[in-house]
């Protein structure tokens, strides 16, 4: 179920009066989490179940062989096996068919027609999600970083603990596991921030992002239909959609495990603040990326194995990561994208310096820091096009007509979309920006604790008056989160 | 600490519904059914002894006034567009719980009208419900009227539904400044146009072509009939007449049979106005729409349905001591004789048409009735090319200026479009009003006949007419 739906409304409640209330003892609480947790996901499709529930299984008998082997060879052949079944579920739901249709296209470049079928496979929400969490569990024990938990109960939790189930942070066993061997003991201020935090990741979803996404679905589903001024606005709008609405989801599902006394890791820190791209993938997804460097990048050698090496781990994690954003040439490039950016990055490190230096770029004052900040933005939404694009001929389409200047238009009169709603997304994206870089300086939780009952209560209301008025539900229809396809 | 949270939360929910359901009729768009409930909910209770339900052909067809100025009882037209038999039982279910009729004018309609789907005729189905109260029966109707989840939510918070007015700023507005005024039709919907034959013809395209029962609409009404024998109330079946009577013979012979059969096995009233489509005088003059009744119409509908109920035996006992509306005064003899006379006589307008009598009386604080009496005997018919007003003037010698408009102070309406005239006995009245007037200010009433056809001018001034005089 969506976070932003009516069944999650009723959901939610009921899960946390009955974890507060239903017993102190440890044991039973975290059996409580595990089913409300397997019913969370049934209620998408009960079928895939069962996926979940061997893929823990799998990882739990894993991971205590693995512990309990002296052997290199065997915790190698163990570790092995654990990385081959979870990619092995990840590659057949989510690349299977991918391949398949690349497989063909490729012979027929060479004039020859396979007669090779796909699939009708049904990608298993969450499932590149889960599958990372636990490969991260196996590995960690393999590499002597975490022991073992032999609590099958609290090991299953960890998986498929609800709030962070279907699109993430990815949590590290390290962070995650030990909260569940943690009795917790209500706490009103993390309660209240959990909730809060919650609102705020509604604000985010359900005014901005929902609502940019009715301009951008409009523009990248009928992409000869508009004139260039619009794939501007489209991939800008694009830019804060896909921002809100994942940060917003990782707020969510922060936000409530808080209610519950858990501690997530932070997955966004105001990501489009970033002055180069190197530092763009140090605030975006970070649960992903830290997943990354620290489980391919590292075992490639990272930047120990000389410079050249290092370019080619960086192009490859970030091809891989292309690639496990989604099952299309799109994501693909997408992902190259990334990563030749990011290695041309590190090869003129020091010719930047210098060359900014005699621009009078150098010096990190306001002004030269928004500079770079528009540069990493822009080039940021360039690669966007690719990872929104329906094909890789739609997003070149874009590139093309966006670079015919003569035809931007502001004639808004003719086309499909509502003015209105441009203006009211870009509205509430400045507002956004504003709330974040003061966020950014002073924590505006804790400057709104200090204020009076009137002014907080004030606040809260508001707040949720916002979503009920301003937030796209109801004749839209709950919205997915755009992560859920991933 | 857990009950102070839940106190807390519980605070806060309030607070939220509190202001959402303020918010409500704020953002959404004004629905005549709403104001219907509205002003049924006002009614003092178990007062009304009849009720007029169905769709829209029933709150077109049906003016309460005329059935209460003739019959001496208290009538509701609580009838809401596209009502189905479904909806008219639930309705029926919530308005026992403040009434107790003993009569239900059911118009045949809303057995024609099924539900297709959920998804079938939902602004409708939200409009009826938007306007009742909240309670354990509105849950059970918008339960039972809806599967779906969403349905539900958007059926009991119109808040929900209507959030993305939000930009609309100005319905916001409007909605803002509205002030509910109680309509003094009492459900009736007044309309004072006509139909034009391009309408009609269109309207012919896409005529039904057989007649029959919905399975759960005959289900519903067995049950609707059951309640009202359970309540002790007396059930009368109609069907308003539509134009397509006329182009549409056969469809309109099967649904007299069906609902004459149905009437029957349940031992029901049933009495079809497309039957009496010639005997009533009915044209196009006397449509709105290909479907339903403008003013002229309902009145020579309502005026032949009071001929009905009195030879059904339903009329009232109550005593009008004081005239609310023009019609109490025009079909009840009883007060006949107040309102205060200002004119009495002949005055010809052609030679077939003659004013006989002009009263006025206070229907409210500072809103007056004129009424205008013609002579008796007169085929009502004759004066409807005559639109017919008044003026009041401060001082006499402004009589003479009547080209300029700056010396007029007009007050210029009329119940329906071009003075439609309503009949008791033999005599043919037109009651004309006046809101927010101040009568004491007046000297002179200059009653304004104008021949829509030859474009002639007449007046009627009366002179001398002590305002100041409260007239009772």
């Amino acid at each position: 179920m969506l976070f932003n739906s009516l069944d999650f409304a009723i959901f939610f409640p009921i899960v946390i009066i009955t974890y507060w209330t239903l017993s102190s003892n440890l044991k039973v609480r975290n059996l409580f989490l595990l089913f409300s947790s397997y019913f969370f996901y049934a209620w998408w499709d009960w079928r895939f179940l069962g996926l979940i529930v061997f893929s823990s299984l799998i990882d739990y008998i894993l991971g205590l062989a693995i512990s309990k082997t002296k052997l290199e060879k065997q915790k190698k052949i163990l570790v092995s096996t654990s990385i081959f079944v979870n990619l092995g579920f990840l590659f057949f739901f989510k690349y299977f068919n991918f391949f398949v249709i690349s497989f063909v296209d490729a012979f027929k470049l060479f004039g020859t027609n396979l007669e090779v079928s796909t699939l009708h496979i049904v990608l298993p929400v969450g499932i590149s999600f889960y599958t990372f969490q636990t490969l991260s569990y196996t590995i960690d024990i393999y590499r002597d970083k975490i022991k073992p938990t032999k609590n099958v109960i609290n090991f299953f939790a960890f998986v498929s603990f609800f709030p962070q189930l279907v699109a993430g942070p990815i949590e590290r066993a390290s962070n995650l596991l030990p909260q569940f061997s943690e009795k917790h003991y209500f706490d009103y201020s993390k309660f209240k921030s959990g909730l809060l935090l919650i609102c705020w990741g509604l604000i985010k979803k359900m005014i901005i992002a929902d609502r940019a996404a009715i301009v951008v679905n409009e523009v990248y589903n009928n992409v000869e239909n508009y004139n260039s001024l619009y794939y501007v606005y489209a991939t800008i709008l694009f830019a804060f959609q896909i921002y809100c609405d994942f940060s917003a989801y990782s707020d969510i599902a922060i936000g409530i495990s808080r209610t519950m006394g858990f501690d997530l890791m932070k997955n966004f820190k105001t990501p489009y603040f970033s002055k180069s791209l190197t530092e763009f993938w140090r605030r975006w997804h970070i649960s992903l990326s830290t997943w990354f460097r620290d489980y391919v990048y590292i075992p490639l050698g990272g930047s120990k194995k000389g410079n050249k090496r290092m370019y080619f781990n960086l192009f490859l994690v970030f091809l891989i990561s292309g690639i496990w954003h989604g099952a299309a040439w799109t994501f693909v490039s997408w992902g190259i994208i990334h990563g030749v950016i990011i290695v041309l990055e590190k090869l003129s490190s020091n010719f930047r310096k210098i060359f900014f230096l005699k621009l009078g770029l150098g010096v990190m004052n306001f002004a030269n820091k928004l500079f770079f900040v528009f540069v990493t933005f822009f080039i940021v939404c360039v690669s966007w096009v690719f990872f929104r694009a329906n094909s890789f001929n739609d997003a070149l389409l874009i590139f093309k007509k966006a670079l015919i200047i003569k035809e931007y238009s502001f004639d808004f009169k003719n086309s499909e979309i509502d003015f209105f709603n441009i203006k009211t997304t870009f509205i509430c994206i400045f507002i956004l920006v504003i709330i974040e870089f003061i966020h950014n300086r002073k924590n505006l939780y804790k400057v709104l604790q200090k204020q009076g009952f009137v002014f907080r209560w004030g606040t809260y209301i508001l707040a949720v008056l916002a979503i009920l008025i301003f937030g796209v539900y109801g004749e839209y229809d709950d919205s997915q989160f755009i992560y859920f396809q991933f | 600490m857990i009950r102070k949270i839940f106190f807390k939360c519980v605070f806060f929910t309030i607070i939220i519904c509190f202001f959402a359901n303020h918010l409500g009729p704020i953002f959404s768009e004004t629905r005549r059914g709403v104001g219907v409930w509205n002003d049924f909910y006002k009614e003092p209770k178990n007062t009304l002894d009849l009720v007029f339900m169905g769709s829209s052909l029933s709150y077109s067809s049906f003016n309460p006034l005329v059935i209460n100025g003739s019959l001496k009882i208290k009538s509701y037209n609580l009838a809401t567009a596209l009502q189905n038999i479904k909806q008219s039982y639930y309705n029926l279910l919530e308005i026992l719980k403040y009434q107790s009729p003993k009569t239900i004018v059911l118009e045949a309609y809303t057995l024609d009208i099924p539900d297709l789907s959920e998804e079938n005729r939902l602004g409708f189905k939200f409009e009826n419900l938007d306007g009742q109260k909240l309670s354990l029966g509105k849950l059970k109707a918008t339960n039972q009227q809806f599967k779906s989840f969403k349905n539900k939510i958007n059926a009991l918070l119109p808040f929900v539904r209507n959030h993305n007015n939000w930009g609309n700023i100005e319905l916001i507005e409007k909605n803002l400044e509205y002030t509910h005024i109680k309509n003094r039709f009492l459900g009736y919907k007044l309309v004072k146009t006509k139909v034009t034959s391009e309408e009609v013809k269109e309207g012919i395209k896409r005529l039904p072509l057989t007649h029959s029962f919905d399975d759960e609409n005959l289900k519903y009404f067995k049950k609707f009939v059951e309640l009202c024998k359970l309540n002790k109330i007396r059930i009368i079946v109609t069907r308003a007449p539509t134009l397509f009577y006329k182009y549409n013979k056969d469809y309109y012979l099967q649904a007299y049979k069906n609902t004459n059969e149905v009437c029957k096995a349940n031992d029901l009233i049933y009495i079809d106005y497309n039957q009496k489509f010639d005997d009533l005088g009915l044209d196009m003059t006397c449509f709105w729409d290909p479907k339903h009744l403008n003013y002229k119409g309902a009145t020579k509908v309502s005026e032949s349905l009071v001929k009905d109920l009195k030879n059904k035996g339903i009329t009232g006992e109550k005593t009008i001591t004081k005239y609310n509306e023009p019609e109490d005064y025009i079909y009840s003899n009883a007060i006949a004789n107040q309102g205060q006379t200002i004119f009495k006589g002949n005055f010809l307008i052609n030679d077939s048409l003659k004013i006989k009598e002009v009263k006025v009386f206070n229907i409210r604080k500072d809103e007056y009735s004129v009424v205008v009496k013609m002579n008796k005997g007169l085929n009502p018919d004759l004066i409807s090319e005559f639109g017919i007003g008044y003026y009041f003037y401060p001082i006499d010698s402004h009589v003479q200026f009547l080209e300029t408009k700056k010396d007029l102070k007009r007050k210029y309406t009329s119940i329906g479009d071009h003075s439609i005239p309503m009949s008791s006995g033999n005599n043919i009245y037109i009651a004309l009003r006046s809101l927010k007037t101040k009568m004491n200010s007046f000297k002179t009433i200059k009653i304004e006949i104008h021949n829509q056809t030859t474009n002639d001018l007449k007046y009627l001034v009366i002179k001398d007419v002590n305002f100041n005089k409260t007239f009772d």
